[in-house]
């Protein structure tokens, strides 16, 4: 329950303090005189106070409603709106190295979760690629199953490779259903495409022909670069598909960077949507304007009522 | 200006009896000082102030008749933003149990089941659709997603490719899970269809429909088979046997029903079922504009009760304050 407009809360002690201090005013500039008159409104002391009380609590009451008391009824985003991500992580023989504790893969997977945790309204889906890509998990809002999928991320039947491009066009084919207008591919990877049947960069630019600027791809190179040592991760390609499809390279060097990189993508792809969650609110006002609208229309008829005046 | 609730509008009435009655209070007032002034001064008798208190009176009616309208909920203007009543989740169950092999559906029990399947996920257009493969276990399938490619990627064409589920047919665990995929929120529109061809091994409908019920998600149950007993094809060709005895299997109808009725939805056979979609999407349309109704309380237009309220707070003030005074 949330009030909508709480300053008018503030009105109770106004009124209270603005009827005390014209009674007090009145006391001294009027005289009362012997009659019938001086009873009105008698009764016994504690009868007038409990009608005064009445009257002030439903005074309260519809100080309550003039809150605009609400209730939220909460909801998913709608198919247009929020952030579809999928992360694209390969899978290799190679993503087993220990150069990042406890493996490349591991720690991949660590940063991805971490990820995940901070995007809750946003459809985030999962492709593994080796010689092959797969889908684990299409882009959706169930978490819990995604988180499964990711831990469960391994080469498993696949056979090993390193397929980028394959796992790119797996990706976007991901958003065939998708009606928001921001799409987002992370794409991790710690070789050069080994597999693919088409190259990279002709993937990357027919993702962009088809999905034009409402897709970005944003790659991840884990490791040293393959001009170094000869079986590093192609830094040259990774930038190529970034580039073509509005995103960037993020060149990371230990676990920590992962975290580092996942924190760039959540900023630059920052989701517009409140992450506690969407809430419908609905006024909540007719149960403190009914009772207190009684109480005051209590306290008037008893005011003249039950407190007879003396003498009737 | 309209009014949510007009009828609360006979409220009103309650003004002219106040005066009336304050009218009446009066009279009682000025009868009883009679008794103080003999008749012949009573005309020229002036009683500062007035007893009849006319400006709080006047002043109270008005308060009391705002306080009214406020509550009848005034309504005028459209507010510019769209109020979403949430999306529409539909969670496909289908049984992959031995039976669903049989072959009086063609190609298969579970091979028509999964062609309506993928024709019913086509046609949903913006429903969210989970798919969950059930026997002796129950497994997701795919989770709550709109990429209909992929929960058509996971549709089973034979029982056989699911060597992770335990024969039989358990229904309780399947409904548990059914209503673990759903969105738990007030606003999603959710429904839960069940492929099967009955014969439920754990008999728990009882358990099943207060699971569903629990949640408030209705089923409907789509009857997989035919009324005549037939044999169980097995993967490596031949039939299912018992000893000697061929196992032989038929619909069940009874407690697909009872779990249908049970639970608010309906029962269909899959010959019958050319408009699952329509009866699918009627669901889904009735079940948001339940929640539309319960998101905005009825009100198409924007509220305005505040401004009748807030000079109905100022008036009885007012009148209080006059009421001391004298006035």
């Amino acid at each position: 329950m949330t009030l909508q407009f709480w300053p008018a809360l503030l009105l109770l002690p106004v009124l209270i303090t603005a009827v005390a201090a014209f009674s007090r005013r009145r006391k001294n500039s009027f005289q009362t005189y012997s009659g019938p008159f001086a009873f009105r409104g008698g009764g016994t002391e504690k009868e007038s106070r409990m009608v005064s009380l009445l009257f002030w609590l439903g005074i309260a009451l519809l100080c309550i409603a003039l809150a605009r008391p609400q209730r939220g009824f909460e909801r998913l985003p709608e198919a247009g709106e929020g952030v579809d991500i999928i992360i694209t992580l390969d899978v290799s023989g190679s993503m087993t190295q220990t150069d990042y504790y406890p493996s490349r893969l591991a720690a991949a997977k660590k940063a991805a979760l971490t990820f995940i945790e901070g995007r809750p309204n946003d459809r985030i889906g999962l492709v593994i690629y080796a010689e092959q890509p797969r889908t684990l998990c299409p882009p959706t809002f169930d978490h819990g199953t995604l988180e499964r999928c990711i831990q469960d991320a391994e080469l498993g039947s696949l056979t090993d490779g390193t397929a980028i491009g394959a796992g790119l066009a797996v990706a976007a084919r991901g958003f065939n259903y998708s009606k928001t207008a921001r799409r987002v591919v992370v794409l991790i990877s710690d070789g050069e495409d080994t597999s693919s049947r088409v190259d990279p960069i002709t993937v990357a630019q027919a993702v962009n022909t088809l999905h034009g600027d409402s897709l970005k791809v944003y790659t991840v190179a884990i490791g040293k670069p393959s001009r170094e040592e000869g079986l590093g991760v192609d830094e040259e390609t990774l930038t190529s598909i970034a580039e073509l499809n509005g995103g960037r390279l993020f060149n990371v060097e230990s676990p920590e960077e992962l975290d580092q990189v996942y924190a760039a993508i959540d900023s630059l792809e920052a989701s517009t949507l409140p992450p506690e969650g969407l809430f419908v609110y609905r006024d909540a006002y007719m149960l403190p304007l009914v009772l207190g609208l009684c109480l005051v229309l209590v306290s008037m008829v008893m005011k003249y009522r039950f407190l007879k005046v003396v003498g009737e | 200006m309209s009014f949510q609730h007009p009828w609360l509008l006979f409220l009103l009435l309650i003004v002219p009896l106040y005066l009336w009655l304050r009218a009446r209070w009066h009279r009682s007032e000025l009868k009883v000082l009679r008794m103080f002034v003999r008749p012949v001064l009573w005309d020229r008798v002036v009683i500062n102030p007035p007893p009849d208190r006319m400006v709080s009176r006047v002043v109270s009616a008005l308060a009391l008749t705002l306080a009214i309208a406020a509550l009848a909920g005034p309504v005028w203007g459209r507010s510019a933003a769209v109020i979403s009543t949430g999306g529409k989740n539909v969670v496909i169950a289908l049984d992959v149990s031995r039976s669903m092999a049989s072959q009086d559906e063609v190609p298969s029990r579970i091979g028509r089941a999964s062609n309506e399947i993928a024709r019913l996920a086509e046609s949903l257009e913006d429903v969210r659709t989970a798919l969950i493969l059930f026997s002796g276990t129950s497994r997701l399938a795919s989770p709550m997603t709109l990429d209909r490619e992929y929960l058509e990627s996971r549709l089973p064409y034979d029982v056989w490719s699911n060597p992770d589920i335990r024969p039989g047919t358990r229904l309780a665990d399947m409904v548990e899970l059914m209503v673990s995929v759903l969105p738990d929120m007030d606003l999603e529109a959710s429904l839960g269809i069940i492929f099967s061809d009955g014969g439920f091994h754990d008999y728990a409908v009882e358990s099943a429909v207060e699971t569903a019920n629990s949640v408030g998600m209705r089923l409907i149950t789509v009857g997989v088979g035919g009324p005549i007993e037939v044999p169980i094809p097995i993967e490596t060709g031949g039939v299912l046997l018992d000893g000697r005895d061929t196992v032989r299997t038929s619909l069940d109808e009874s407690s697909l029903k009872e779990l249908a009725e049970r639970t608010g939805g309906t029962y269909v056979h899959l010959s019958d079922s050319e408009d699952l979609a329509g009866l699918v999407k009627a669901y889904l349309e009735s079940i948001s504009g339940r929640n539309s109704e319960l998101a905005t309380g009825g009100a198409t237009g924007t509220r305005r009760y505040q401004y009748f309220l807030a000079a109905a707070l100022l008036l009885f003030a007012a009148a209080q304050l006059l009421e001391r005074r004298g006035r």
